[in-house]
């Protein structure tokens, strides 16, 4: 019987509990006792795990560390120095950092030596001292906002070093940090960020809740936990906040919002949004307000530029030929008529390798993403036309399409906006406008119908905020934005020091 | 009253909604037909008289709206939601048969009325799957969506275009051969809210009869900025012969980059429509719950897309054999008009009545 | 897949239900031919025959097609099948009727064009005289695009004026108005030229009478309350006035006479006369002489109106207050050609635009 589940196992490789690595790394192992040989024993194969023995007079003190995950130096000169040459009768308090902590039992010490820790056995005590390695990269300039003037720091992968940038900007003791560590496996630190005083409690209810159900092994990047986080799995549009510049994020907890840090990832994630924070820059308040005001409606009629231009190009030459001024509609059978495909195919096909070339350009290094540029653009520009793949007409919508998708600042909210022009683009080939209507139609209901965490989406117009909309597509001058956003539901709704 | 996500009433609407929703659910298909039915100039006033008699029947239905305790028990309530239903599916017949009509003879003759009746519904289906909550915060957009187009009628009221001694007289010099029908367009064309009374429990126990009739004032702005504009262009002799006029005057529009704007201005049309079709189908939905005696469950996604299955059913049976021919249309048109006229006028009454007499009932019980 | 299978009956009764009517005949543009200019004549026996060029808005040989039917739409059917590509009327943009067809009843072929949803209301009417199938074959040999010019001489006569240009929506409003009548511009074909030469007139669909000339310079005077007419020829009197501001007021009481005031406002482009312009006495003596030959002129065009019955400058309409219709529909065009008609001609010269030649 044995035998028969064995060679079962073997060929659907069933894992029998007997060989199962894995288990006991997730099970808590309480029984064993917290010594030197079951540390080791558990980092067995692990060839970085270090034990090193110190004897010192009488006494043996033992460190126990993994040497990728700390900083060589710090232990040298905080740890190993006062250990030999310190004072010799308190051995806890020789060593020197403020991140000491007694260690009760085996898992907390494994836990402890992951995130950076050495694990010191004196004679009937065990403490970890944290000396975590800070290796980093620079603070950089963000390649994902990029903008002409304003702060130029952006998130790196190291935690602590995010938070101080987001704490040097908000230098309060309002802003609360809660820390969970998510992930079975990677054991991923996430900080929860908020405003005492500001955030709507219920919102940060909801933000906990969410937060500490969330129940996988290995996360990598914020959007992964995000994934987990959100209320609605199947939508296209973003609902959560991806940004790594530091001053978006505080001036996101300052307005009432909830902002997760995620240990390893440079973006912070951000929510409640609603769909207009989408096309908010940092610069929009840098700029005149006027011409701030100008350039966000810019934004919105690009976004709806990018999902119709091309959907409407085949409705009416598909369709609506009758709509199409006279002088323009010759143009148009000029240059479609050596075309060999109908007009759907021609727009998915131009529609298809813009979005090819655009990725291909994003991936490549810098210097070749240029040439590819160039390249595509004579591609796309003159040689389709001239091979008759494509009319002309078309060239100037699919570039028009393709410098729009730019304009709005979320990336992520370009690629969405995509997905519903080819389905549009469906939509047109079979019943026109009214195809492209419906189907625009169904996009409002679901956004209508959206919520980021369990706010709704399309505030402040649907529910109405009327206070809102001094900095939705217009924005007006700072001074007169006395208020938080009221979608949020701030505790305090004033901005400035007068009550109102 | 135990509801699931459906009807589920934590967040009040915003008062303002109230009124944009009054405005959208009056906007139905009315609005497509009447100029045809007044045709003359002095109907302005009509629309103004009746306009303002139907603001006291909003009087009413904001008195509706403050009631939000659930009285809804009672055999008679069951047997109530028969004629309900009736009258909840002739709506719906008007709107999405009347509508995908217009669709097929002004933009897609060559496709089946069948395919608008069932994309429609996809739609509204869509809408009302999200709750009612979300179904009446959509009439924000629907308003937007579909306002818009009135700004294109400006081009048709300026001269030359204009001749604006069609407005001329303004006072009847002889009783008009339709003038009951036009009264009673004109009354159906303002119903539509009456379809807010149950809806008390989304109020919050505001006082919602100023925005009521803020919503109110300006569909009858509306109408009559429409019939204006169709007066002014067509001449009442013309305007008599012309078919959905609403429609029929944007053809003349044109803009330099685009021409023929009924292309976009029937389908944008469309989103107060969806509006209107997804409430209805939820009414559907709960009338059918109440008169199974369903109610105490939990409602169910499953069971709004059954009714919505057998609405599409019922629209394209009608679609086949009861609604096939002009004459079929001006007769739906006509049933339409008394029975809207008369729930119009009745319901927001009656339902006032009913709860009076079960809370006098409710009061002896607890006396006695 | 119980929720797929389910999904795939549900799709299948739909479609059973709905019929195969999902599928739609689309109009790509380059497989279609939209007809821009149609033109449409009546034969002796009684038959239509409809001719259009084809290609339009192709930069192909062009030809002309016409084809023989009793029903208008008909010979569509047949001039479409004639052709490789399937002929569409949502662009056309001009009908030309010949003067033939206009005398007899014309509103049978309008109303087809108004029942097709397809066709806008903004199509340019006009008729013609003399033979325009001839004279497209002829203008095809020197230019191409005939029929897309003329789309823009009438587009920019539209706004421009000059032209008395109409469309089909204008021309039915007018139709059905009880106080008003339909026109449309006249062409007139010499020598392969095609000519402007004045306004149609309509009585209930029929061609009744033209103005011709300078006295449709004058009647579209009448039938704008405000215009600007570049230059007014008076050869007999040996001037030309030029860029006349006109304003023109048609009033009719209830009982009594039709007034009709019209203010010029202009300069002299070039005079040939024999008076002197220099002395004052004898500019206001001229203004005088004008003035009444103006008036004499308008009222010849008033009355040849009222002769033909009908009321294309709409005086009918100044009958009504906003309380009051003395004329009802059927009276007022039983009333119409028996008014008194009073005309009053005022007229300022701003500037003379003469040099001092008598020196």
């Amino acid at each position: 019987m044995n035998l028969l589940r064995k060679w079962l196992a073997g060929l659907f490789s069933l894992s029998t509990p007997e060989d199962e690595p894995s288990n006991e790394v997730h099970q808590p192992d309480r029984g064993s006792a917290l010594t030197v040989k079951q540390l080791q024993k558990r980092f067995k194969d692990v060839h970085d795990a270090r034990v090193q023995q110190l004897h010192h007079d009488s006494r043996t003190v033992t460190l126990f560390y993994v040497r990728s995950l700390i900083d060589v130096e710090k232990l040298q000169v905080d740890i190993l120095f006062p250990l030999l040459y310190g004072q010799k009768d308190h051995t806890d308090h020789a060593v020197v950092s403020d991140q000491v902590q007694p260690v009760p039992d085996l898992e907390q010490a494994i836990h402890q030596s992951l995130q950076g820790a050495v694990i010191v056995f004196t004679e009937g005590n065990v403490f970890a001292v944290k000396i975590p390695s800070t290796l980093s990269r620079p603070i950089e300039t963000s390649e994902q906002e990029q903008i002409l003037y304003g702060p130029k720091d952006s998130l790196s992968e190291q935690l602590e070093q995010n938070l101080t940038l987001i704490r040097r900007r908000l230098p309060v003791p309002e802003l609360k940090s809660c820390m969970f560590n998510l992930g079975t496996l990677s054991k991923t630190d996430v900080a929860l960020l908020y405003m005492e005083g500001i955030t709507n409690p219920e919102l940060l209810r909801t933000a906990l809740e969410k937060t500490s159900n969330v129940d996988y092994d290995a996360f990598f990047d914020s959007s992964h936990i995000g994934a987990f986080l959100e209320d609605h799995e199947n939508s296209v549009f973003p609902q959560f906040q991806h940004t790594d510049r530091p001053d978006a994020i505080a001036a996101a907890l300052a307005s009432g919002k909830i902002v997760w840090l995620v240990a390893n990832s440079p973006f912070a994630l951000i929510a409640p949004i609603t769909f207009f924070d989408m096309f908010q820059s940092p610069e929009d308040y840098v700029q005149r307000w006027t011409v701030g005001s100008f350039l966000r409606s810019l934004r919105f009629f690009a976004f709806l530029a990018v999902m119709i231009l091309a959907p409407m190009y085949v409705a009416l030459t598909t369709h609506h030929y009758y709509s199409i001024p006279l002088q323009l509609l010759y143009l148009l059978m000029e240059s479609r008529s050596e075309i060999p495909f109908t007009p759907f195919w021609e727009a998915t096909f131009m529609l298809l390798t813009l979005e090819i070339l655009k990725e291909g350009s994003l991936r490549m290094p810098t210097k070749s993403g240029q040439t590819l540029g160039i390249v595509g653009g004579i591609v796309i520009g003159q040689a389709a036309v001239e091979a008759n793949i494509a009319s002309n007409i078309l060239i100037v919508f699919i570039a028009l399409t393709g410098v729009a998708s730019f304009l709005v600042p979320n990336y992520i909210m370009t690629t969405s906006s995509k997905l519903i022009q080819l389905l549009l683009l469906i939509l047109a080939a079979w019943l026109g406008m009214w195809g492209v209507i419906w189907g625009l139609v169904f996009a409002l209901i679901h956004l209508t119908g959206l919520t980021s965490l369990k706010q709704p989406y399309f505030a402040p117009l649907s529910p109405m905020f009327w206070r809102d909309w001094k900095d939705t597509v217009i924005r007006v001058p700072l001074p007169k934005m006395k208020h938080r956003p009221a979608y949020l539901n701030p505790v305090t709704s004033s901005r400035t020091k007068r009550k109102i | 009253m135990s509801t699931g996500t459906l009807f589920n009433h934590e967040q009040p609407l915003q008062p303002w909604f109230w009124a944009v929703l009054v405005n959208r659910l009056q906007i139905g298909y009315f609005l497509l037909i009447l100029p045809k039915i007044l045709v003359y100039p002095y109907m302005l006033w009509v629309i103004l008289m009746v306009g303002l008699v139907s603001s006291l029947n909003l009087h009413l239905i904001g008195k509706c709206l403050a009631i939000h305790d659930g009285f809804m028990k009672g055999v008679w309530l069951r047997v109530w939601m028969v004629p309900a239903i009736g009258i909840l599916l002739l709506k719906m017949t008007l709107i999405v048969r009347g509508y995908a009509g217009v669709v097929h003879q002004f933009l897609f003759p060559s496709i089946g009325i069948s395919a608008f009746i069932v994309l429609m519904l996809v739609a509204a289906l869509y809408l009302a799957k999200h709750g009612m909550t979300t179904v009446l915060h959509f009439c924000v957009i629907a308003f937007l969506a579909s306002v818009w187009a009135t700004i294109l009628y400006g081009f048709l009221a300026m001269p030359p275009e204009a001749h604006y001694s069609y407005l001329y007289p303004l006072i009847p010099f002889q009783w008009p051969s339709n003038g009951f029908e036009s009264l009673l367009s004109v009354w159906s064309a303002f119903a539509g809210p009456e379809y807010l009374i149950v809806l008390g429990p989304w109020s919050g126990g505001k006082r919602l009869t100023k925005y009521l009739l803020a919503g109110h004032v300006f569909s009858i702005l509306e109408y009559t900025y429409l019939f204006f504009v169709s007066l002014v262009f067509l001449g009442s002799p013309y305007l008599k012969t012309v078919e959905f006029p609403v429609f029929n005057l944007l053809r003349y529009v044109q803009l330099p980059f685009f021409e023929r704007l009924e292309m976009i201005v029937i389908p944008a049309y469309m989103t107060p429509l969806i509006l209107i079709i997804s409430l209805l189908l939820l009414y559907l939905y709960g009338a059918l719950r109440i008169l199974l005696n369903r109610n105490r469950k939990p409602a169910h996604t499953r069971g709004l897309f059954m009714v919505s299955l057998a609405v599409a059913g019922y629209l394209l049976m009608v679609d086949r054999w009861l609604w096939t021919t002009e004459i079929h249309r001006r007769m739906w048109e006509q049933a339409q008009m008394y029975v809207v006229g008369a729930t119009f006028a009745l319901a927001p009454a009656l339902f006032l009545g009913y709860y009076a007499m079960q809370s006098r009932r409710r009061r002896n019980e607890k006396t006695g | 897949m119980k929720k797929l299978g389910k999904g795939l009956l549900i799709v299948s009764m739909v479609i059973s239900l709905t019929g195969c009517s999902w599928g739609v005949k689309s109009n790509i543009i380059e497989e279609i031919s939209p007809t821009i200019l149609k033109y449409i004549d009546r034969e002796p026996d009684g038959q239509l025959k409809v001719s259009t060029l084809i290609p339009p808005l192709r930069k192909e040989k062009k030809r002309v097609i016409t084809e023989k039917a009793r029903l208008e739409k008909e010979a569509r059917n047949e001039i479409s099948q004639k052709y490789y590509r399937e002929l569409k009327s949502g662009q056309l943009r001009m009908l030309f009727l010949s003067k033939r067809l206009a005398r007899t009843d014309i509103l049978p072929i309008l109303n087809t064009w108004m029942l097709d949803p397809e066709i806008s209301h903004r199509l340019y009417l006009a008729v013609v005289e003399g033979d325009f199938v001839s004279f497209l074959h002829h203008q095809l040999q020197v230019q191409e695009l005939i029929d897309f010019n003329l789309y823009q001489m009438f587009s920019h006569y539209e706004q421009q004026g000059e032209i008395n240009v109409t469309n089909l929506h204008r021309f039915m409003e007018a139709y059905f108005s009880p106080y008003a009548d339909s026109m449309v511009p006249l062409f007139t074909l010499k020598d392969n030229e095609l000519t402007y030469k004045g306004t149609a007139l309509f009585r209930e669909g029929k061609m009744v009478g033209e103005i011709t000339s300078l006295d449709d310079i004058l009647f579209q005077m009448l039938s704008h309350k405000n215009w600007f007419q570049k230059t007014l020829p008076l050869p007999e009197q040996g001037i030309i006035l030029g860029s006349l501001y006109t304003e023109s007021k048609v009033t009719a009481p209830p009982s009594g006479d039709v007034k009709i005031q019209v203010g010029l406002k202009g300069k002299v482009d070039e005079y040939q006369g024999k008076r002197n312009l220099n002395q004052s006495k004898e500019v206001k003596q001229l203004t005088r002489e004008l003035e009444s030959v103006l008036e004499q002129k308008i009222t010849r065009i008033m009355h040849q109106l009222q002769q033909w019955r009908v009321d294309p400058l709409r005086v009918g309409e100044r009958t009504l207050g906003p309380l009051s219709q003395p004329y009802s529909e059927k009276s007022w065009k039983a009333a119409w050609p028996d008014k008194r008609i009073d005309v009053k001609v005022r007229l300022q010269l701003e500037s003379l635009g003469l040099l001092e030649l008598t020196k």
